[in-house]
């Protein structure tokens, strides 16, 4: 069990900055996700963490106590690496008694944890085993088995699951997660999968840059995303971008984009007028609707079908992609005009110059 | 095209291709199972009438009586054949030996860390690739004669090293390069650099380093330019430096065709026995 902190944490290669100043709390037990496309700085923070890559300058806390530099077998962490890399030339066995190998615990003692291991992901069967007689997802078990092993302070997982089909995926997310859960062990987790960061985590922090751009609970950041790059990538179908103006206009405070005039409702009522915002609504905010001064005309450009519901991806007027979730039921060539009304009460309104929220009454500074 | 005309212009391929390679190698190894008459005979015979082993008794110094009583002579160049044999085995296993040994470090080293300099230094290790051997030859001679190493199987084997270690560093370390990234893994279960390359990465490389070793072996038991100028007559002399002796005798084409067969006899072995590791390369 431990609780992880990075205090002021910057790495650089030669005059290129991989992370900036990342200030991180880990809490104890918590499976916490890092998140972000790739190149943007995720797993060299990971790296920082498990002792792999040295700090070029802050600190890293375990418990309060400093190991910034310890190696990283001094750290008890235990990592699962990108497609669950094991020794290809030792048995599922012996890859396991490698976690185990420089501890100094018995002979004996080994044997009872590498079997309680192998009993805990499900593995017994499989010990004899090379990695190139094991599947992806029975890989996957034999790498997690390896980290459980050595009952670490925290698991480091860098991308285990990127390599595997879709269905397997999805099984395996699941065991991860109840395996966490029973052990209660810290967990940090990178991935560049929103879905599984969303389906993961306790908390997400999303990386860009080599900087954080926001952590917090998967319902917060996807409701109340801190930065238009996390209102982006968060969600699926991600969020539609509206390029516009606030004013106001007979008592009332309204979205102008064009012909569009959209009342501001809810908690956007009180943006204040500006000359340049950006209205962030999820597709599944947006209805189609009968042209009016309220209704925002788009192009169709493609229809994707899910089964229970169908996705409308749109041109609109200046060329931003909007899509809009409707029902399964819809039809529609691609090319023709419709008209799509949204619900303001659940749009945000970032400030396209900070890319922050402009929240009730006030304009955020960055 | 369609698949049945491109499967019929690829067996088109590997027939040309079979018969570049085997109809020479053919045509001389049959030499080496008839007897002098039967060599000479215009039209010339495709298979040997009457197979015998007389050739292969003569290179290593025993007259052969065939079936009709005719004695075939001993060849004259029999105990350079003998020498030859025993030094390019000598020469081929040393240097095999001590290429892999210097070659697996240094090819891990310059594939899978970052050290100053790297790229000017690889490019040198690299560079003695693309020199021909010929253009070696005169310096490398006349430093020979100032150190004595003229006509020693010692002064070979170094000057073998320095076309053979290139080369295999060249193949290695691209096999190192596409290995995964084990040492991390190895850095967290708490082992040190040198561990982890002795015992988790060497044996990783198991075929890789096989078939450096076969490279090696085979441009060692090959190496004739070097071999010819330092140690042809001497006590040192390896096998295709004596094969090259038969051009100054009498004409034996059945001799030169049995020594022939000798010496790509360890080249064809090898390459059979170790076909599984030699297509395993492309997939590590």
């Amino acid at each position: 069990m431990a609780k992880i902190e990075l205090n002021n944490v910057v790495k650089t290669f030669g005059t290129q900055h991989a992370v900036k100043n990342l200030d991180m709390t880990i809490e104890d037990g918590e499976l916490l996700v890092l998140l972000g496309p790739s190149g943007c700085g995720k797993s060299t923070t990971m790296n920082m963490i498990a002792g792999l890559t040295d700090v070029t300058s802050g600190h890293i806390l375990f418990d309060g106590h400093d190991v910034t530099t310890l190696p990283p077998h001094a750290r008890n962490i235990a990592m699962v690496f990108q497609s669950s890399l094991l020794y290809p030339h030792l048995s599922a066995r012996r890859n396991i008694y490698m976690s185990l190998k420089r501890s100094g615990l018995s002979r004996s003692d080994i044997e009872a944890r590498i079997a309680k291991a192998a009993e805990t992901v499900n593995v017994a069967h499989l010990l004899d085993k090379m990695p190139n007689q094991l599947s992806g997802g029975e890989r996957q078990r034999v790498a997690t088995a390896k980290a459980i092993v050595r009952e670490p302070d925290c698991f480091l997982l860098d991308e285990p699951l990127s390599a595997l089909d879709a269905a397997l995926r999805l099984t395996l997310r699941a065991e991860l997660v109840n395996l966490q859960k029973r052990i209660e062990t810290t967990m940090v987790f990178v991935t560049h999968d929103q879905v599984e960061a969303m389906t993961m985590g306790d908390r997400i922090g999303v990386m860009r840059d080599g900087g954080l751009e926001q952590i917090g609970t998967p319902t917060e950041i996807y409701n109340r995303p801190e930065t238009l790059f996390v209102a982006g990538f968060v969600g699926t179908p991600p969020m539609n971008f509206l390029k516009g103006a606030v004013i106001d206009e007979a008592g009332k405070r309204l979205f102008v984009r064009g012909a569009l005039r959209l009342p501001l409702t809810g908690e956007s009522a009180g943006t204040p007028p500006a000359d340049q915002v950006i209205l962030a609504v999820r597709p599944h905010r947006m209805t189609l609707t009968e042209p009016g001064e309220q209704a925002l005309p788009l192009k169709v450009y493609a229809i994707e079908h899910l089964g229970n519901e169908t996705i409308v991806v749109c041109d609109s007027d200046d060329h931003d992609r909007i899509r809009i979730v409707v029902g399964s039921e819809f039809a529609a060539s691609v090319g023709s005009t419709l008209y799509a009304g949204l619900d303001t009460s659940h749009a945000l309104m970032f400030d396209p110059a900070t890319e922050r929220p402009i929240r009730a009454g006030k304009r955020e500074v960055a | 095209m369609t698949r049945s005309r491109i499967t019929i212009w690829l067996v088109l391929a590997i027939a040309v291709a079979l018969i570049w390679t085997f109809l020479p190698m053919y045509w001389t190894v049959k030499f080496a199972f008839m007897t002098k008459p039967e060599i000479s005979r215009f039209p010339p015979l495709l298979f040997p009438p009457d197979p015998n082993l007389a050739s292969f008794f003569n290179i290593f110094g025993s007259d052969y009586t065939l079936a009709d009583g005719t004695v075939v002579p001993a060849s004259g160049q029999a105990r350079q054949i003998i020498l030859g044999l025993r030094n390019s085995l000598i020469v081929s296993v040393v240097v095999t030996a001590v290429t892999i040994f210097v070659v697996t470090p240094l090819s891990y080293v310059f594939a899978r860390m970052e050290f100053p300099a790297k790229g000017k230094l690889l490019a040198a290790v690299l560079l003695s690739v693309s020199l021909p051997p010929v253009s070696t030859l005169i310096p490398f001679y006349v430093l020979y004669v100032q150190l004595d190493l003229v006509g020693t199987l010692f002064g070979l084997i170094i000057i073998t090293l320095t076309i053979t270690i290139p080369i295999v560093a060249w193949v290695m370390i691209g096999f190192f390069r596409n290995m995964p990234p084990i040492e991390q893994l190895g850095r967290i279960d708490g082992f040190s650099r040198l561990y982890i390359f002795t015992r988790i990465m060497v044996p990783m490389a198991r075929s890789g380093i096989m078939v450096a070793s076969v490279i090696a072996f085979l441009f060692a038991w090959n190496e004739y330019v070097y071999a010819q100028v330092l140690v042809t007559g001497s006590t040192a002399v390896t096998l295709p430096a004596a094969m090259s002796g038969f051009l100054f005798q009498a004409p034996e084409p059945g001799h030169l065709a049995a020594s022939i067969f000798l010496s790509v006899l360890p080249p064809f072995v090898i390459a059979f026995f170790l076909q599984k590791h030699i297509a395993e390369m492309n997939f590590v």
